[in-house]
């Protein structure tokens, strides 16, 4: 089937509208209210999500389940009561390969009871198949009978949240729907009102139409028993008051036993809606007494997800549309952009197998990786990693753009890097004021500089400044602790490395500082996480097959306990993506492996090796800092209380924290520069919530969070200075050792 | 939605502390729901109920399930005072908008603050899922700790010839 980009029609003609991606991209941004309205929900929905959470332990319930969608896609053919009738009331099981195949199974359905009117619970693998479209042209009027399905068809429209269809509308813009599509004055404000005049509208459906429709949220093989979870009720109305039943459900829905069915309503209604439960729960084994039932399994490509073990995990999806409520730039241009039926994350990976990668190509780059997704995601969907491997088949099938293939070209090799960054120098030196390029210097980028200021290539690099390629002997220990004595090889990154170097010095004195002799690797260069990022998957195993046998070389020449890094991306990149990037060569992944095992950041390093003491590099000048979680230090890396207490319990600071969800700074890398439009609104929300926080100074452990919060705070002229963890160590550090001197 | 809850003879395996820890858990979860549980020791103290919720809705009838009506068939007769008169559900559509809907719950949920209800027919169904009031009534010896207990149940029933739909 042919994927379908339109996201509407045209109300005043019927007629479907075709708009680019990049001109839906424009009118979301031009919907103030919509952000408002996801932003709010956000924020609403996890506060109610965390308090559900304190119940169960979510991890092991997780695991737990994870376990069991992984078991259960391996009995997909082997369900005996879900292939075959069983005395003495039976449902009919159908199988449908493909969509359309679904759709006709319906549809026969429907002929076969001169059926012209179905009642519909909501149901996405319906919207997957463009059901009620298909119906109609055959004179089968499918009514909607969820409140938010319901809204959206009236407006034409495709659901925008997996459990919230109508989230991207606020209370007057339904109103005023149902004031165009009723036949009664209703409040643009009383939402109360609202509901009573969409239940009038639908609650008569349930006892007119020939059939009601459920998707399943779940199949439960033991008994042959479909479980439907809905707060409105009508899944079990349209379940039982139309003579003929008809449950339409991807393949994936079927598990073993009642028993896993209590597992996922433990995990499902606490990540979709913040409930404990759901208002209803309905179980459903065979028809109604006297009515009919139908089930339909849908594969339409999940056969093929399975056959790919990077994104057989997306199987294990409940739909609960956590993925959606943590992401940053869903919230500013809603699921209409972020997904393709399938909205949020999920629907960035299913929606390939479902309706072809180019229904999915677009929308994909609206990913900045924070990870946000993978840490709330009920079942632990590696989605951000599904996603990058969707990118990397568009960029494969696509291409990149000439401006990215320039400057992976350039970035990939040390010896252009070199060339180009010291040329660089020389061109930016008349640009930089304090550091920094801004907008007026180089109006012509206005849509990059406008809001934010640019970093000026330092004055020398961070490998000109060190012994590279040799090392340094630690200092003796300013205070006790885990590390005296040990041998770091400092990885620094490539930021560090060219922009910030002071950062990589504060790394190195830190560990010096603390006893430890620190290595300077020489022939680093990039790690390859722009190129990951981007989708180019051999420009990145390139540069990461560079990088270990940089690391590699060094080591042999001179051993090292640990390697450590103040950059939490690379980090990230080196100990867990490396290990993605090489799944299918075996020497190369067994080589990141062996590195992996001794690569910390800065942060982890000083918690888990020097272990610090509380209070043992407290009493200094006193410091009022906010510290801005980096998404992969806390999503990817789980950085959450170390930073915290190494700054208030071990140096004494006064945290003041950010009264906010954690909320990417809308960098990304190239996402920024992308969609600057959304990193701008990311990085006013953050240097916002800091500001408010009352401290002057933003402590975090990522170099491109640095540059972004930086930069925008260079521009709006606000006072509050953005600075990485290990100075502000690295400084107290220098404080101790000058009392002890003294 | 209101509940009455009636209290009977122990259950010989949950003791009597067990059952009042339950039904404090449960009223403490389903209350922020905006329902209303009431306590009763005595079917004539839930008719009583009954009469001040009919009253206070301004329906003289209460549509009733057949499963209710047979477990409790000396109670659910009209009433000398008060003048509720009970009629059981037979037709579903008779049931769509019944001011006052009073029906039996099989357990209830301690954990979640739910109850469950199995109902075999179309007529028993739509007591619960059509009318504006619902009352549901949760013997307390069959209120269970957990969603774990409930599987059970679930299972049992989903194994019967001719298995029901239940709800929780």
């Amino acid at each position: 089937m042919a994927p379908r980009l339109l996201n509407r029609v045209d109300a005043e003609t019927g007629t479907e509208t075709d708009e680019s991606f990049k001109a839906r991209y424009r009118r979301a941004l031009d919907n103030p209210r919509l952000s408002r309205n996801i932003s709010q929900f956000q924020i609403s929905w996890r506060a109610s999500r965390d308090q559900a959470l304190t119940e169960i332990d979510f991890e092991q319930l997780r695991r737990q389940f994870k376990s069991t969608k992984a078991t259960s896609s391996t009995t997909w053919t082997g369900s005996p009561i879900f292939s075959s009738r069983w005395p003495p009331s039976p449902a009919h099981v159908h199988r449908a390969e493909t969509a359309a195949d679904a759709v006709a199974i319906v549809r026969q359905i429907c002929e076969n009871h001169g059926i012209t009117q179905i009642a519909k619970s909501k149901s996405m693998v319906s919207e997957e198949i463009e059901l009620n479209h298909a119906l109609a042209a055959h004179g089968i009027e499918v009514v909607e009978t969820d409140a938010g399905e319901w809204i959206v068809q009236q407006a034409h429209e495709r659901p925008s949240h997996i459990v919230g269809p109508a989230l991207h509308m606020g209370r007057q813009e339904v109103g005023a729907l149902l004031n165009r599509v009723g036949d009664r004055e209703v409040s643009l404000e009383d939402i109360p009102d609202q509901v009573r005049a969409i239940r009038d509208t639908v609650r008569p459906v349930f006892f007119t139409a020939g059939a009601g429709m459920n998707g399943a949220n779940a199949l439960i093989a033991e008994s042959g028993t479909v479980m439907i979870v809905t707060n409105e009720g009508n899944g079990r109305l349209s379940g039982s008051m139309p003579p003929v039943h008809i449950v339409l459900a991807g393949i994936e829905k079927l598990i073993p036993t009642f028993d896993d069915a209590v597992t996922q309503l433990r995990l499902l209604g606490r990540s979709s809606t913040g409930q404990r439960l759901t208002v209803n729960t309905t179980f459903m084994t065979g028809p109604t007494p006297g009515h009919e039932m139908h089930i339909i399994l849908l594969d339409n490509g999940r056969r093929m997800m399975k056959s790919m073990p990077e994104f057989t995990e997306a199987l294990h999806c409940i739909r609960c549309g956590a993925c959606s409520n943590v992401c940053p730039p869903y919230a500013q241009v809603s699921g209409h952009l972020f997904g393709h039926i399938y909205s949020g994350a999920i629907g960035l990976v299913v929606s390939g197998f479902h309706h072809g990668l180019e229904s999915i190509a677009d929308a994909q780059s609206l990913c900045l990786s924070c990870n946000a997704c993978e840490v709330v995601c009920p079942v632990g969907i590696p989605l951000p990693r599904q996603i990058l491997d969707v990118r990397k088949m568009v960029v494969q099938a696509r291409g990149l753009s000439p401006i990215k293939r320039m400057v992976l070209a350039i970035y990939s090799r040390p010896d252009a890097v070199h060339v180009t960054t010291g040329l660089g120098r020389y061109l930016d030196r008349p640009l930089a004021r304090n550091r920094m390029i801004r907008n007026r210097q180089l109006p012509k980028i206005n849509r990059q500089t406008r809001w934010r200021s640019l970093p000026a290539l330092a004055p020398q690099p961070l490998q000109n400044l060190t012994p590279t390629g040799s090392f340094e002997e630690g200092l003796p220990p300013v205070v006790a602790n885990g590390a005296a004595g040990k041998v770091v090889a400092l990885f620094p990154g490539c930021m560090t490395d060219r922009l910030y170097p002071e950062q990589g010095l504060a790394v190195a004195e830190s560990l010096k500082r603390l006893g430890v002799r620190v290595i300077y690797p020489k022939g680093l260069n990039c790690c390859g996480l722009p190129a990951n990022n981007m989708g180019d998957a051999e420009t990145a195993k390139r540069m990461a097959r560079q990088t270990i046998e940089a690391l590699e070389a060094q080591l042999a020449h001179l051993a090292a306990d640990y390697i450590v890094s103040g950059s939490a991306s690379c980090v990230a990149m080196l100990t867990q993506d490396y290990e993605h990037l090489f799944r299918e060569e075996p020497t190369w992944l067994l080589r990141a492996q062996q590195l992996a095992a001794r690569i910390m950041d800065f942060t982890t390093f000083l918690h888990t090796v020097a272990k610090l003491e509380p209070g043992s590099l407290s009493g200094g000048k006193p410091v009022r800092l906010t510290y801005h979680d980096s998404c992969q230090g806390m999503n990817a890396l789980g950085l959450k209380a170390e930073p915290r207490r190494l700054l208030t319990e071990v140096l004494g600071c006064e945290l003041r924290e950010i009264d906010d969800i954690p909320y990417c700074c809308g960098f990304g890398g190239s996402f920024s520069f992308d969609y600057p439009e959304i990193a701008e609104r990311l990085m006013k929300r953050k240097l916002d919530v800091a500001e408010q926080t009352g401290a002057r100074l933003v402590v975090t452990d990522n170099q491109g969070c640095i540059m972004h919060l930086r930069g925008g705070a260079d521009v709006e002229g606000r006072p509050i200075e953005i600075r990485h963890i290990a100075e502000i160590v690295a400084e107290r550090l220098a404080e101790v050792a000058a009392h002890h001197d003294n | 939605m209101e509940f009455l809850t009636l209290r009977r003879a122990a259950d010989r395996q949950v003791s009597p502390h067990q059952i009042a820890e339950r039904i404090e858990r449960f009223t403490e979860r389903i209350a922020p729901m905006g329902v209303v549980v009431h306590r009763v020791a005595t079917i004539d103290a839930g008719m009583s109920i009954l009469q001040e919720i009919a009253a206070a809705i301004g329906t003289e009838m209460a549509l009733i399930s057949a499963q209710l009506a047979e477990a409790y068939a000396d109670a659910f007769v009209e009433t000398e005072t008060g003048g509720l008169r009970f009629d059981v559900a037979v037709d579903p559509a008779a049931s769509r908008d019944a001011p006052l809907g009073v029906t039996l719950a099989s357990h209830a949920i301690a954990e979640t603050g739910s109850v469950v209800l199995s109902e075999p027919d179309l007529a028993a169904r739509s007591v619960g899922l059509l009318s504006l009031t619902l009352v549901v009534i949760v013997p307390t010896s069959t209120i269970l700790a957990s969603l774990d207990e409930v599987a059970a149940f679930l299972r049992s029933q989903a194994r019967r010839p001719g298995a029901p739909t239940a709800r929780c």
